[in-house]
C-alpha cells in the first residue's frame, strides 16, 4: 500500500505566498503542516482537538496576520542585488505615462510648529 | 529535550518634543501566570520587571529553562508578557511588536499575537497550556524589521483591561497582552536555541 501524501496550500510566512504544505500528525496528536518549498521547511501546528471550522478560521487569521512581514535576511539578499546595479542599467523613460490621469493637484500641508522651550532664569 | 532561551530588549522610543529637561517614561516587562482569574481575565499571579522570555515546559518566570525543557514535538507554555509604563511622560503611542533578531532552527515555530486594531480584539488571557494556541495567529519565527511588527495598543489599569487604544495618556499605562509560544516538531534539534530578541517599539512625548 502506498503512503498517502496529504498536502494543502497554505500561506507561508517565510515565503510570503501560498505554498504546498505536507500535513502530518505528531506524537501528541497535533496537526503539523510543513512548507514543501525547497529550503523553507516552515511548519504550522494546530491543536489535536481542532475542528474543520476552527482550522479554516485559523488559516485565514494566520495569513492576515503574517502577510506583509519584511524579512530582514531576505532584504539583505535584495541589498546585495541592488549593490550590483550600475548607473548604466537604468535608462530614463522617454514615453509619457498614460496610466495616470492628468489632474495633479498641489496639496498644502499645515505644519504646527512647536514653540522652543523658554530658557529659565 | 530542548532548552529555549531568549532575551527581550525593551527600548526603541522616540522623543517627539525636545525640552530642556528630557522626560522619559519608566518601562518594564511584566508577566502573568496561572489560572485565568477575574473579568477581564488576567493571571492569578503577576511577575514584575522580567528580563527574559524563556520558553519552557512550565508556566512561571522563576524556573530555569534548563530545568523545564521542551520535549521535541511539544510546545512551550505560553508566555503572557506585556509592557508597563510609569514615570514621567505625556503620551505613549505607536506601539509595534516583532521578533527582530536571532534565528530559530528547523522544527521551531514562534507564534505570537495578531495586530491589535481595536479594543475588542486585544489578546484575552487564558490559562497557559502546552496545546498549540490557535489564537496566536502571527508567525513570528523569522526575524523581521520592527516596522513590520504588529500594532500594539495601550491603556490604563492593566493589560487585561478594556479601553485600549493606539495611544494613551494614562499613567501608569500598559500594553495589551503580548503572548508568545514556541511550538516544536519532532525534527527540532536538542539543546539551546540561539538567543533571540523580541522588541516592543513605542513613541512617547
Amino acid at each position: 500500500m502506498n503512503d498517502e501524501i496529504l498536502t494543502k496550500d497554505i500561506f507561508c510566512a517565510s515565503e510570503q505566498t501560498t505554498t504546498s504544505h505536507a500535513g502530518s500528525v505528531d506524537d501528541n496528536g497535533e496537526f503539523v503542516f510543513t512548507c514543501q518549498t525547497e529550503g523553507c521547511g516552515r511548519s504550522l501546528k494546530f491543536a489535536a482537538d481542532t475542528t474543520p471550522e476552527q482550522f479554516a478560521v485559523a488559516l485565514k487569521q494566520h495569513e492576515a496576520t503574517s502577510s506583509g512581514q519584511v524579512d530582514v535576511s531576505k532584504q539583505k539578499d535584495k541589498l546585495k542585488a541592488l549593490l550590483g546595479v550600475s548607473l548604466q542599467d537604468a535608462e530614463p523613460s522617454s514615453q509619457p505615462d498614460d496610466s495616470q490621469p492628468d489632474n495633479n493637484q498641489e496639496n498644502t500641508t499645515t505644519v504646527n510648529s512647536e514653540q522652543p522651550a523658554q530658557p529659565q532664569e | 529535550m530542548l532548552n529555549r532561551k531568549l532575551t527581550v530588549i525593551n527600548h526603541n522610543f522616540t522623543n517627539r518634543k525636545i525640552d530642556r529637561l528630557c522626560h522619559a517614561a519608566t518601562f518594564e516587562w511584566d508577566e502573568d501566570h496561572g489560572a485565568a482569574a477575574g473579568s477581564p481575565a488576567k493571571g492569578s499571579s503577576r511577575s514584575h520587571a522580567v528580563t527574559e522570555v524563556n520558553w519552557k515546559n512550565i508556566d512561571d518566570s522563576s524556573t530555569a529553562y534548563s530545568s523545564s525543557p521542551i520535549t521535541a514535538g511539544n510546545n512551550s507554555y505560553e508566555k503572557w508578557q506585556f509592557g508597563h509604563f510609569s514615570g514621567t511622560y505625556n503620551q505613549i503611542l505607536s506601539g509595534l511588536f516583532a521578533h527582530t533578531a536571532g534565528a530559530f532552527g528547523t522544527g521551531l515555530t514562534l507564534k505570537g499575537p495578531p495586530a491589535t486594531t481595536g479594543d475588542g480584539d486585544r489578546p484575552i488571557y487564558t490559562t497557559p497550556a502546552t496545546t498549540a494556541n490557535a489564537n496566536l495567529s502571527n508567525d513570528m519565527t523569522s526575524v523581521i524589521a520592527i516596522g513590520s511588527g504588529v500594532a500594539v495598543f495601550f491603556g490604563a489599569t492593566g493589560p487585561e483591561a478594556t479601553g485600549k487604544a493606539a495611544s494613551t495618556t494614562a499613567n501608569p499605562a500598559y500594553t495589551n497582552f503580548l503572548p508568545t509560544q514556541l511550538q516544536t516538531t519532532s525534527g527540532a534539534a536538542a539543546g539551546d536555541t540561539a538567543t533571540a530578541t523580541l522588541t516592543l517599539q513605542y513613541q512617547e512625548n
